[in-house]
């Protein structure tokens, strides 16, 4: 039988290939995840690597998260309280900056920062070692290259992102108080009331359960894009590495804000 | 009959449209160091590393202590890896750990040694290869020489059974590829691994192997030991071979004897063509080598090549070196009278040269002649013959005496 041709069918051919080749790499990216778990589940454990990730994702930090939820809780004070004078609701000001902050600016802003310190910094460093052969050189020396690499980095993700998150949270509920108690006068007392009968734990559960998820996101789609980086059509040299930064950089925030969208429709 | 250790059969690769192994065959016995040699993009390092599993073939098998690599358990391939290990062109060392790190990495991570036993093995194995000292510092901080040692330390740390190395002396200076070289050979002997390797430094790689396996157009054209390899005929080993005497010769405008007995049955068998032979030889070339080595002699000889097309200019057809103390010529002139005249004319221009002079050999007593011989091309004559015949008819050129010109 003829196969049919002419525009229409190799557009539509083109898109299929795309949407095949999409389905494939989501299911490398997949397998790839599971590998890693799998690894960091089984001996021997890499606990001396896990605290050293934990430091460089986690500790390193620190500062920055404080700093953006500082800010962060200061702004969502000043415009809630702008509008919520509106409707003589300004004693409720604690609880919609907790809200705000804990069911979603918390997990989002947290993990969009530690993919710009961390995950474009992972990307970079396992790029360059794919690229220098230093990944080879392990499978060379028996070292499983994913278990050395990505596995502890996983482990070292799921701790630090939820922890980061809660430190974003507490940080940007004091920066909410700096300007709705100390700037604008609202009473201390009411900004923490209302936020303690309005916040139940499923709130807080629901921020801990996008951290996490948004902590496998991240580090899995950088460590994929690094490690593979040869894969790619240009996977050669800097600029291979560059471009799977970027793209790690950019499908990581994408996929955080599309995994906060649905998490939140199945949470809600 | 030792078995082979590794053994390739009927190998093929490609990647994307190119075909890179087209069923390569392939013995590497045990303690012996096989070298891999061919040009660059053949394929070599692609060999290597199907070798140790880092890709696999698309079709054929390989074979390590006879069992397949690609049909054994995972389990026990990983088992039977340990025994491999892979030295890098690049030396793929971490940049980011210290000597100390690098080297002690296989062993932390695939030994369940102590800490006080990775450090003595790490310190001894340093020690041997000249390096101690050097634990705290960084790759980048090394010399290319260095970094060379570090890479091989880590990879004799774990005392594989075989080791794999790939360029080991591309990029480096002829002093620090011979002490590479060296080390090889001797961490070789020392360790009693069996070697594997890629180069491209021929003739240098010959002084260490055991064994030589030359790669060309996806397979393996030749396998033996380096005499016989030596003996091969096949015209991409001949050219690899001789490839620094083929260089040589091109930049002084002269053929190989092989190339020039080529071209001279060509151009005799053109039957309006006449043409004579002419024979240029240095007389005690020997002794002259055993008194100034052998850079002077070969400068000799090229000179005497340039002089000759100085001189005759256009008349010559095709020149090319024949031995190590001959130069042969073909010229479009039959008239024994003319040619006689050109040869006067070169003598008398080699007379001026430099290296006739005594003061330019201030070590030694130095005493050669140079002489020519011609004789009209007969079709009916062998080369052999008609070098025989310039022989009987030859004149001296210039002389050099001991402090006399």
């Amino acid at each position: 039988m003829r196969e049919p041709t002419g525009l229409f069918v190799d557009f539509i051919r083109y898109l299929g290939m795309l949407f095949v080749g999409f389905i494939r790499e989501l299911g490398c990216i997949f397998i790839f995840f599971i590998k890693g778990i799998a690894y960091s589940l089984t001996p021997p454990f890499q606990i001396q690597k896990i605290l050293q990730h934990i430091y460089f994702i986690g500790f390193k930090s620190i500062f920055v998260i404080s700093l953006i939820g500082l800010f962060t809780g200061m702004v969502l004070g000043l415009q809630g309280y702008y509008t919520l004078v509106k409707f003589a609701s300004e004693g409720v000001l604690g609880a919609a900056v907790a809200l705000s902050i804990i069911r979603e600016l918390g997990p989002v802003l947290t993990a969009i920062m530690v993919i710009g310190r961390a995950g474009s910094a992972i990307t970079a460093e396992i790029g360059i070692m794919r690229i220098s052969e230093q990944i080879d050189a392990l499978e060379t020396m028996n070292i499983n290259s994913i278990r050395y690499l990505f596995s502890p980095r996983i482990v070292a993700s799921l701790i630090c992102v939820p922890l980061l998150t809660s430190i974003f949270d507490v940080i940007g509920i004091i920066g909410g108080y700096l300007t709705g108690v100390l700037l604008l006068g609202i009473d201390s007392g009411t900004y923490f009331s209302k936020m303690e009968n309005l916040v139940d734990m499923k709130d807080i559960m629901d921020g801990f359960y996008k951290a996490i998820l948004f902590g496998i996101l991240i580090i899995t789609i950088c460590c994929y894009e690094g490690y593979f980086v040869h894969k790619r059509k240009d996977g050669f040299g800097a600029r291979g590495v560059s471009s799977a930064t970027t793209d790690a950089v950019v499908i990581s925030c994408v996929l955080v804000l599309v995994g906060d969208y649905v998490l939140t429709s199945f949470l809600l | 009959m030792k078995s082979p250790l590794i053994e390739f059969r009927d190998v093929h690769k490609r990647y994307g449209n190119k075909i890179v192994l087209n069923g390569v065959n392939l013995k590497v016995y045990p303690s012996e160091v096989t070298t891999i040699i061919g040009k660059s993009g053949v394929g070599k390092s692609v060999t290597l590393k199907l070798m140790i599993g880092l890709d696999k073939p698309d079709r054929g098998d390989i074979l390590y202590r006879g069992h397949s690599i690609h049909n054994m358990p995972k389990s026990k391939w990983k088992e039977l890896k340990k025994e491999i290990n892979f030295m890098f062109q690049n030396n793929a060392l971490f940049d980011s750990m210290t000597i100390y790190e690098n080297i002690a990495l296989p062993l932390v991570e695939t030994t369940n040694m102590s800490d006080k036993e990775i450090k003595k093995r790490v310190l001894d194995v340093m020690e041997t290869l000249d390096i101690a000292g050097q634990e705290n510092k960084y790759p980048s901080q090394l010399s290319g020489g260095m970094q060379k040692r570090v890479a091989l330390a880590r990879a004799v740390v774990t005392d594989p059974k075989v080791v794999l190395f790939d360029e080991p002396t591309t990029g480096l200076d002829p002093i620090r590829r011979n002490s590479v070289l060296e080390m090889i050979l001797r961490k070789q002997r020392e360790f009693g691994f069996t070697a594997v390797l890629v180069s491209h430094d021929v003739p240098h790689v010959f002084y260490i192997s055991s064994r030589i396996a030359v790669i060309d157009d996806g397979k393996i054209i030749f396998e033996g030991t380096p005499m016989e390899l030596e003996n091969c005929a096949h015209p991409v080993v001949h050219e690899f071979i001789n490839s620094l005497e083929f260089l040589k010769n091109d930049v002084a405008g002269m053929m190989t004897s092989r190339d020039f007995e080529k071209f001279f049955e060509k151009i005799r068998r053109e039957k309006a063509r006449k043409i004579s032979f002419i024979l240029y030889e240095i007389d005690r070339y020997n002794d002259l080598i055993e008194k100034v080595g052998y850079i002077t002699p070969y400068n000799i000889v090229c000179e005497i090549a340039s002089t000759c097309r100085e001189s005759c200019g256009s008349a010559i057809v095709a020149m090319g070196k024949y031995g190590i103390d001959k130069v042969v010529s073909v010229v479009n002139e039959t008239d024994p009278e003319k040619i006689k005249t050109h040869l006067k004319v070169i003598g008398n221009n080699l007379k001026h040269r430099e290296f006739m002079h005594s003061d330019s050999y201030t070590e030694s007593c130095v005493e050669f002649a140079i002489y020519a011989g011609y004789t009209i091309v007969d079709n009916e004559k062998s080369l052999k013959q008609l070098i025989d015949e310039a022989k009987e008819n030859r004149i001296l050129l210039a002389k050099l005496l001991c402090g006399k010109k």
